[in-house]
């Protein structure tokens, strides 16, 4: 186990998981608050995982979560205005 | 160990660390406008992880991928938070916070 995943796992347990408890408590648009900021902490745990395992392909899913995951923010806030 | 995987290593735990404190943050406050203080600088923690990897692996296929995530996020994050706070107000009445 070299550093880049021992961060992983780090952030995978004390970042992932507050993260989570936080969606699941609180109204919902804590939740939504919460929820805007697992997208790039999972973006940076995928960088994380792919340079600790020396696999170079493993970057274009962090590169397409951390674009996809900003679009879902913002429709879920687009669609949370409404009144959902 | 060479002065750029000390750098490297030192980015790579700032990094860690920044994340950390955006999600205790994110834990600890509980109303959606604290939250969101919180959310818009995880984009430092990836920008720092990202330079870490950079400096790790130089201007290669791995070091440029990391550069365009963390440009995407820095990019996005403060949008993302603008969105989710109007949302928010939206929903309140349009009341001052």
């Amino acid at each position: 186990m070299n550093e880049w995943i021992l961060a992983a796992i780090v952030l995978l347990v004390a970042g992932l998981v507050p993260v989570g408890i936080a969606m699941l408590t609180g109204d919902v648009m804590s939740a939504a608050a919460a929820f805007g900021l697992a997208g790039p902490l999972c973006s940076v745990i995928l960088l994380l995982l792919a340079e600790g395992f020396h696999r170079q392909p493993f970057v274009d899913l962090a590169v397409v979560l951390s674009v996809v995951s900003s679009g879902g923010s913002l429709v879920l806030a687009r669609f949370l205005e409404w009144g959902a | 160990m060479t002065v750029l995987a000390v750098v490297s290593v030192a980015l790579l735990w700032l990094g860690v660390v920044l994340e950390l404190l955006c999600c205790a943050g994110v834990l600890v406050m509980r109303t959606a406008y604290a939250r969101l203080h919180f959310t818009a600088p995880a984009g430092l923690g990836v920008a720092a992880v990202a330079l870490a990897i950079l400096v790790r692996q130089g201007f290669s296929l791995m070091g440029d991928k990391s550069l365009l995530v963390a440009f995407v996020v820095l990019v996005t994050a403060p949008v993302v938070s603008h969105a989710i706070a109007r949302a928010v107000w939206i929903r309140n009445g349009r009341e001052r916070p």
